[in-house]
Order: structure tokens, then C-alpha cells, then sequence
């Protein structure tokens, strides 16, 4: 049973009807909408106008899936019987609310798992087609009331007529001393990024770059982000970023040359081929030890296809004590993509053959009676691997550094603009040298250098790598064009401009 | 253990009435009355009285005096010692009113305003003797305190 609901106040026929006709293609008989004071109501699916509290539960204890407006009242009632709700903002622009609140709203509240955003029709569609595959999804579930912090200020108000003090938000982790006095021992830093893997992602294909050097925002790459984190630390840092594909050297080398010239006196960074494959993580590094600049410095390991952590300090510490690994990990005790090893550990990788750095390194070192820490240093690790977690990826980024309490700078400097200022919404990245045309819509999506966008075009959490040319009037929802996808979609292309010719012979 | 005092929770239907009954707990063991624009909400809160005002936007300005003046008459005859409140309109007139007859007055700006405090917000910031939000990253000095949400 699919319940929809667009709440007490005006209709939402925008959404009612899409779901109308696709009740009618699907021939489903298991809707049942709440559609409001509405003149045109659905008429391929069972409707009321308005329910009663009673009748509103009774609906949603039914429903395997909900599918409503963005307003609490309804995400809340979902939520709390644990169904899985599909929510569509309404926009101000079609009058359809006072605000657009409801997509901020939406889209912060789909941040944190809890519902699952579709901007317009365009979007539902998809998402309606896909219910069949995904119902034995989880969804969220929470809990009867409101945050026990919340309901104790308001008791002890009512009763005190004052709360005291204030609440620790946990913005950031809890603040160390700062490294120059402290790990005053080491003064160089070793770094090995690992920019290559064995298979490479579909992302990676598709953006036809190494993942290091995608942006996450207009100014930066992930490589940049690196580096920029890498400069928190203030020592003589030589990097070795290695891959594994001479197709990556040429990008990796312009994005290289970029990311030091931003930073004075940062990291020196030099790009080597992956000597050996199949070597594994701890292989590579080992093999590469010979190059080393600094070759009895600390050696700090990273992923380079995942964000940075938030923090740095304290990775260091513990090699001053008699640590011969230091492990940068979540709050959750995950892996954050980064490890630091005390060069003598690499002689335990064997010459030949494949040596993984956390499955045999770390362990083996154990083994032998040494010790491996492990250091706090984010609240989670985002690894760049699909579409989705790239653009995951670029909204932590924004929140990261977007100053919390102005929107207004917030939107600056992240390249974020509201609403009614321009058909660009959410987190959009257009690289310079990305024609994009200014009435082309494009939300929550990446535009690579040399790709172009005509007008109408509507590009809605998606990727479009460089050279490809998005036709007018054209709509790509959750998909990235590019690479080898490429010629797959000039064949669809051509199937979807058929059908249009013959929609417009029939009118 | 404080003496049983008399809390007034008001909140229009719909999401803001839904996120007040969250925090219920938090009045639980006092003397509850609600006010509400939608009826029917009657048994989810009984046995606690229910009032139904008038439901307004700020553009009705006929429907919002109506509003006003019902949410006087229950101010008269309830004399809360605490209003608290969700919004939208009848939340911003019941904080006003209640003033006046001596409450103390909670809002707590919905969680629906991720970006900016809502309008009945911003109004009734200058009168709310605790003013909260349910995003951390809106509170500020001088402006809305964060302490915990309904979610």
C-alpha cells in the first residue's frame, strides 16, 4: 500500500497527479491519497480530501511506503510508525507554499538519513518505478518524543522559571594541544598518497580523471583538500602520490602543479607509477621506500579518494611514546583514511607478492608484541567511490567550511544559491570551462570542464564529465554521463528524441 | 518538588501540533491546556482540555482578530503560569497575551526552519522569555538558544 499525503493546508495536485498517471501506466489499485481542497482530484486512485487524526494513522499503518509534501506533521507520523517516506518539496515559485522552506528542510533532514528527497516530477517518476525493488528497504525509525536535552530545559524551566548554562553542541572534536609544541620530535613528514586502485570505480570512469582530482568545490579538488590538511601539521612534507594508470599521470600532474602553487611553503608533491601490480597498499608503500625524501621520517599513508578528516592533531603523538602505528579513526572506531607508520614497521613486507597494509601490515605488527593506536580524528569517513557518495562528499565539504551562522556568506563560498535567485539549487559545482546555458536547471550535480549544457536542460543529482553536450530540454536525474556510458546514451538519446517527435505529432 | 502550575501549549494543526505533542513530557505533571486550530485532536490529549481557535494567516487579517480575540477569552478564563509554544500565529497571540497576564512564555521555533527562524518567530523572539531552536547552527547570542530538538 503507497499513502500519500500533502497535509492541511493547500493541494498539491504537482504531486497527486504524477502519481495519478502512474497508477493509471502501472495499473496499481493500492494508492490511497490525501490531496487537500482540491478542484481536480486524482482519478485512477482512491482519495479524500482531508483525514482525521484517526483515519491519518490508520493510513499510515497500512502503508508500506509514504509519499507526501515536505511538511512535518506528516515526516514526523511517518517516521515515528518507522515507514519509509519519500517526500517532494513545494516551491514558492508555483505557489504551492509561502517559502521554500520545505526544500531546505527536506534536504536537511535527508542528510541525516531520515527521508528521501525528490525535487520535482521529473525526480518522482523514477523513484515510483523503482518502489517495487527497494520495499524491503529499512527506514527510520525514532523515538516517541523529542530529544531527552530538550524536554529536561523545558522542565526545568517551567519549574525554575530559568535554564542554566548551555548545552555542549559537539561542533568539533575535542580541541589538543597544538603540534609544533608537542610532537616537537619529528620535523619531517614522509606522505604516500595512494591515488590508484585496482579496479577502478564506475565514478572514476565515468568522470574520466582520477577521483583525486575531482572538484569539491569550485576552488578545490580532493587533492587540494588533502594537501590544505596536510599543511595543518607544519613540517617538511614530501608527497608521493602513486597511480597506477599512465592515462592519470597528465591530470594528476596539472592538479598537482595547482594545489602547490596555492599553498607557499606546503608539501612538495611528486607523482609515481605504482612500481609493481598487485602489490597491495602496504606493498606499494614498502616498494616505494627507496624514493623516500625523508626516509626516517614518520609515514603517512592516505586515501586519496576520500575527504580528509576534520582533524590532524594528535596523529603524532602517540610515535613520540613507543607507537609504531598510528591509526586516524572515526568516532566510531571505523578507519578515516589515514594511518601513520614508523618507517622500520615497512621491513615486515615481504618482497614479493601482495601485502595489504590493513588486513596484514597492521596485524602482523601487532603480532609481534608492538604497539598499534589508534587516533580519533573525524565523526565519519566519506570515501568517493559512486555518484551518490561524491555528492555526499561535496555537501560535507560545504557544511565543513561554510560559516554557520550567515547564509548569506555560506552561499558564497560554497557556491550554493537559493531558490528564487536562479535555477541552480543545493550544492552545484560548475568547473570553469563548463558552458552551462542560464536557464538550464541544475541541482545537487557536477559539471566537468568541457561539458555543455543547452537551455532547459534539467541535471538533478548527477555528473556530466567533460566533453559530453546535454541537449536541450534534456533531463538526467541520479546518473553520470561520460567515459564509457557515453555511447550507451547516445542510443537512448536517440530513442527518447523519437518518442518526443511522435508526442508532438499526436497534439 | 515544585508546586503543579497551570501550562497553556499552544500550536497550529498540522506539524506544529505534532512536534508540541512531542515535548509533552516535559509538562506532563503539571496542569496541562492545549490550543489548537484543527478539531479532533481531543483524544490524543484528553484527559487535558482542548480549546480550538480560529485558524489565520497573516494575510486574513479578519480571521487573525477572531483568533485573537477567542485566544483572549481563554487567556481570561485559564490564567496559565506558562505558555509554550510551536507557532504559527496562535502561538505568536497566546505568548503576547500570556505576558500580559504574568506567564512565562517558551518557543520553540519549529524544526521545519532549517535556514532562517520563521516569521512568527522573528516576532515573537523579542517577547519569549525561552527561545529555542532546534538546529544548533541558528543559535547565536542575543538570538535563539539551541538545546536539543523534537527529533
Amino acid at each position: 500500500m503507497i499513502f500519500v499525503a500533502v497535509g492541511t493546508q493547500l493541494p498539491f495536485n504537482r504531486m497527486v497527479d504524477t502519481i495519478d498517471r502512474w497508477a493509471k501506466a502501472n495499473g496499481r489499485k493500492d494508492i490511497f491519497a490525501q490531496v487537500g481542497d482540491t478542484e481536480t482530484p486524482p482519478r485512477f486512485i482512491e482519495w479524500a480530501k482531508f483525514l482525521t487524526p484517526e483515519e491519518f494513522e490508520e493510513r499510515l499503518d497500512q502503508a508500506e511506503v509514504v509519499i507526501a509534501h515536505a511538511g512535518m506533521g506528516t515526516i514526523l507520523g511517518a517516521l515515528l510508525k518507522g515507514k519509509r517516506i519519500i517526500v517532494m518539496p513545494r516551491l514558492a515559485r508555483l505557489h504551492e507554499q509561502r517559502n521554500d522552506h520545505q526544500t531546505a528542510t527536506a534536504q536537511r533532514l535527508s542528510e541525516r538519513g531520515l527521508v528521501d528527497v525528490v525535487l520535482d516530477e521529473a525526480e518522482l517518476e523514477p523513484v515510483l518505478d523503482s518502489l517495487e525493488n527497494t520495499d524491503t528497504k529499512t527506514a527510520a525509525c525514532i523515538s516517541k518524543y523529542a530529544t531527552p536535552e530538550l524536554i529536561g530545559a523545558i522542565e526545568t524551566f517551567i519549574n525554575n522559571g530559568n535554564v542554566s548554562g548551555t548545552l555542549d553542541v559537539p561542533r568539533a572534536l575535542p580541541s589538543r594541544p597544538a603540534y609544533p609544541i608537542r610532537a616537537a620530535g619529528v620535523d619531517t613528514l614522509q606522505v604516500v598518497m595512494l591515488a590508484g586502485a585496482i579496479r577502478p570505480s564506475p565514478l572514476r570512469q565515468a568522470a574520466m580523471r582520477p577521483l583525486a582530482t575531482l572538484p569539491l568545490d569550485e576552488h578545490t579538488t580532493v587533492l587540494d583538500a588533502w594537501m590544505q590538511w596536510l599543511g595543518q601539521f607544519q613540517r617538511d612534507t614530501d608527497v608521493l602520490l602513486v597511480i597506477n594508470q599512465e592515462a592519470d599521470l597528465e591530470r594528476l600532474e596539472a592538479c598537482a602543479a595547482q594545489a602547490m602553487q596555492r599553498m607557499e611553503d606546503g608539501p612538495h608533491v611528486r607523482i609515481v607509477r605504482d612500481p609493481v601490480d598487485w602489490r597491495g597498499s602496504a606493498g606499494v608503500v614498502a616498494d616505494l621506500r627507496e624514493t623516500f625524501a625523508f626516509p626516517d621520517a614518520p609515514v603517512v599513508v592516505i586515501e586519496s579518494s576520500c575527504l580528509p578528516p576534520l582533524d590532524y592533531r594528535g596523529l603524532l603523538d602517540p610515535l613520540l611514546g613507543d607507537a609504531e602505528v598510528v591509526i586516524g579513526a572515526t568516532v566510531d572506531c571505523a578507519p578515516a583514511g589515514v594511518c601513520v607508520l614508523q618507517p622500520k614497521t615497512l621491513d615486515v613486507v615481504p618482497d614479493i607478492g601482495y601485502f595489504d597494509l590493513k588486513e596484514q601490515l597492521i596485524p602482523s605488527i601487532r603480532k609481534r608484541g608492538q604497539r598499534v593506536c589508534s587516533v580519533e580524528v573525524t565523526d565519519c569517513l566519506t570515501r568517493i567511490r559512486t555518484l551518490e557518495s561524491y555528492i555526499t562528499a561535496i555537501q560535507r565539504w560545504a557544511m565543513r567550511y561554510a560559516p554557520p551562522k550567515s547564509m548569506g556568506l555560506h552561499h558564497q563560498a560554497t557556491g550554493r544559491t537559493v531558490l528564487d535567485r536562479g535555477p541552480r539549487l543545493g550544492t552545484c559545482i560548475i568547473e570553469a570551462g563548463a558552458e552551462v546555458s542560464s536557464d538550464a536547471v541544475v541541482h545537487d550535480s557536477i559539471i566537468l570542464e568541457g561539458a555543455s549544457v543547452h537551455s532547459g536542460a534539467v541535471i538533478s543529482r548527477s555528473l556530466v564529465a567533460s566533453g559530453v553536450l546535454v541537449q536541450a530540454n534534456e533531463r538526467i536525474v541520479r546518473r553520470t554521463v561520460g567515459g564509457n556510458d557515453q555511447a550507451r546514451r547516445k542510443i537512448e538519446h536517440a530513442g527518447r528524441s523519437g518518442n518526443r517527435e511522435q508526442k508532438v505529432a499526436v497534439s | 518538588m515544585s508546586a503543579k502550575k497551570r501550562v497553556l501549549a499552544v500550536a497550529s494543526g498540522g506539524g506544529h501540533w505534532v512536534q508540541l505533542l512531542r515535548m509533552s513530557p516535559a509538562f506532563a505533571e503539571h496542569e496541562v491546556i492545549y490550543v489548537t486550530t484543527i478539531k479532533g485532536y481531543e483524544d490524543e490529549v484528553a484527559p487535558s482540555r482542548l480549546h480550538v481557535v480560529h485558524d489565520a494567516s497573516r494575510w486574513d487579517k479578519i480571521g487573525l482578530l477572531r483568533m485573537f480575540l477567542r485566544m483572549a477569552w481563554i487567556m481570561l478564563c485559564e490564567r496559565p503560569h506558562i505558555v509554550i509554544t510551536t507557532g504559527a500565529a496562535p502561538g505568536y497571540f497566546a505568548l503576547r497575551l500570556g505576558k500580559l497576564f504574568g506567564a512565562k512564555s517558551i518557543w520553540v521555533d519549529s524544526i521545519a526552519n532549517v535556514d532562517e527562524l520563521s516569521m512568527s518567530g522573528r516576532l515573537a523572539s523579542k517577547h519569549a522569555d525561552l527561545f529555542l531552536t532546534q538546529w544548533s547552527d541558528l543559535a547565536c547570542d542575543g538570538g535563539p538558544e539551541f538545546r536539543g530538538s523534537v527529533l
